[in-house]
């Protein structure tokens, strides 16, 4: 219990290699316009109390950026803040600039229904509405002004995409609360594709599922980086080294979260930078 | 090892203590509505709901008063249902929980839910019947019942909509959903069966007032002509019939056997009528 090696918070000189990180990220490929977010000295606070604190990180197009790291380091409001959901948080105040293809999401001008149709998002645990299959996917679309003669072929082709249409077709109009949990999960995944984002954040979209379910989204988000920038969280360090082509590594030291490390998914897990990074993805800390 | 015998009495006990509970809770309502229903509904028959009270009551029927108590129940409804739901949707879904003014009406409507309803008869006097002109009438009475039941459809409402799991609420924002349409679609829905019990719970307290309305409505038992003639309510007549009318009782009974059945009737379609509309809700195809 008392080896310090075992702590969770990291040391100064460690969380000062966060700058390291950008010059990683300067020789590494994502560092270039394919960039789909670029995220310059990003600062969350919650009230007075700070979450994470000056982030810099790249994300690069049509890639699997997996964010990991030990619980309670910012990961998924690092994500909320990507999509603005951080908005709806009372007393949630966000800096520093978060570029989305060259444009600042951040800034009170940028329209945050459009981000939002933009850069999706599927939560931890399945969220379907308590309405039937259809109108699932269905609802988002209205609200987006999709033509209605357009629904019908929009709901086919996402719940294709997910592997779930031929599963529902014959129970389109049954709620979806009835279906399993993996199956709600992929519903989840088919309402976000539906509106045809260019990338979806997943905030560890398998942790609620058992391993065969959670095995099928998996495959699920690995064939999605064929078109769609993903950006995942998650505890699971096998599951990153399986689906991530680049993997961010979030740590916290005194209280706060931040990148100790970030590159592509061999450098970090086979050659890490950091002390930390070493030991995390060793299983020895975190 | 010997706490276990102890934790097993002590379990005991509790059920128990807690059947016993349940059973006197049903016992005391069971004998009150049997009581009511045992004297009263062998004086029930079609003349007496149709045709108008004779003899301060103790012949004749209530028909004069049943309208009179459906308008006065109207008025109070389509006020108090309205401004209720707005002012708890205001409250949930917009306001921001922690804030003074938010706090301030919290505890305002706490006070205002254990105001005795005398005093609102009092206020309704003053306000309705002098200062607004209009005089002991069904208006006045409604207006009055629709403030004395306001901070109960309130509460019950801000509690349904607080009760729905804020994962809806950011599955919905993830999807660029407004909060206008995340309300009529999916909160509101959701929180309907809290609505339902708090208009009940409004209504059932409503009806079964006589002291505000004596003050307010009056207690003419001539069928009212309009809103602003004066009218008796049904539980107006039980107090007079009980209180003032020697030989009023049987009358009283059964006045007090057809409200019971009134409020048992409308209670079981309000539940139907919700659980309908929420199963055509989950299955409209949009």
């Amino acid at each position: 219990m008392g080896d310090p090696k075992l702590q969770t918070s990291a040391p100064d000189d460690d969380i000062a290699k966060m700058t390291q990180c950008d010059a990683a990220l300067t020789e590494h490929p994502a560092a270039h316009s394919s960039d789909v977010f670029r995220i310059d000295g990003l600062n969350v606070a919650y009230g007075n109390r700070p979450a994470l604190r000056d982030v810099n990180l790249s994300v690069r197009c049509q890639r699997i950026t997996a964010i990991v790291g030990p619980s309670g380091c910012g990961k998924s409001t690092f994500l909320c803040v990507l999509n603005r959901l951080t908005d709806l948080i009372p007393g949630c105040q966000v800096s520093g600039r978060v570029r989305l293809e060259g444009e600042d999401i951040l800034s009170r001008e940028y329209d945050v229904f459009v981000l939002r149709r933009r850069v999706g998002m599927v939560f931890q645990k399945p969220n379907p509405f308590a309405l039937s299959i259809r109108r699932n996917l269905a609802l988002p679309l209205k609200e987006h002004r999709v033509a209605a003669n357009e629904i019908d072929g929009i709901i086919e082709l996402s719940l294709r995409d997910v592997g779930l249409w031929d599963e529902v077709k014959d129970r389109l109009d049954q709620s979806a609360l009835e279906l399993s949990g993996g199956q709600q999960q992929r519903l989840c995944i088919a309402r976000a594709l539906a509106l045809q984002p260019e990338v979806i954040l997943f905030d560890e979209p398998c942790s609620a599922l058992d391993p065969l379910a959670g095995s099928v989204v998996e495959d699920l988000i690995r064939e999605l980086q064929e078109r769609i920038t993903v950006l995942i969280v998650t505890h699971n360090l096998a599951q990153a080294r399986r689906i991530a082509d680049d993997v961010a590594v979030f740590w916290h030291g005194d209280g706060t979260g931040t990148v100790i490390e970030c590159g592509s998914a061999a450098d970090v897990f086979e050659s890490p930078t950091s002390e930390i990074t070493a030991a995390y993805v060793a299983g020895a800390r975190g | 090892m010997r706490s276990q015998p102890r934790s097993a009495a002590a379990d005991a006990l509790t059920r128990t203590a807690g059947w016993a509970a349940v059973f006197v809770v049903l016992a005391v309502s069971g004998w009150l509505v049997g009581s009511v229903l045992g004297h009263g509904l062998q004086e029930v028959s079609w003349s007496f709901l149709t045709s108008e009270p004779l003899d301060a009551g103790r012949n004749g029927g209530i028909g004069t008063v049943l309208v009179s108590t459906a308008l006065v129940l109207s008025v109070c409804l389509g006020i108090a249902v309205p401004l209720g739901v707005g002012a708890a949707v205001w409250l949930s879904e917009f306001a921001r929980p922690s804030s003074r003014p938010v706090a301030l009406i919290r505890r305002s409507l706490d006070l205002l839910a254990s105001v005795p309803s005398i005093v609102f008869g009092l206020f309704g006097m003053v306000v309705f019947c002098q200062e607004l002109r209009l005089g002991f009438s069904i208006a006045a009475g409604g207006l009055t019942l629709a403030c004395m039941i306001l901070p109960l459809v309130v509460q019950t409402t801000f509690a349904g909509l607080r009760s729905v799991p804020d994962e809806l609420r950011l599955g919905a924002a993830a999807l660029a959903i407004s909060r206008s349409t995340a309300l009529r679609h999916l909160l509101l829905p959701a929180a309907l069966h809290g609505v339902v019990v708090g208009v009940m719970l409004g209504l059932g307290r409503a009806a079964a007032e006589t002291a505000a309305l004596i003050f307010t409505s009056g207690y003419v038992t001539r069928m009212p002509e309009s809103l602003l003639d004066s009218g008796r309510t049904v539980s107006v007549h039980i107090y007079d019939l009980a209180m003032n009318v020697p030989g009023g009782e049987a009358r009283a009974y059964a006045s007090a056997a057809v409200l019971l059945c009134l409020l048992l009737i409308v209670n079981v379609a309000a539940a139907v009528l919700a659980d309908r509309w929420l199963r055509h809700q989950t299955a409209r195809v949009s």
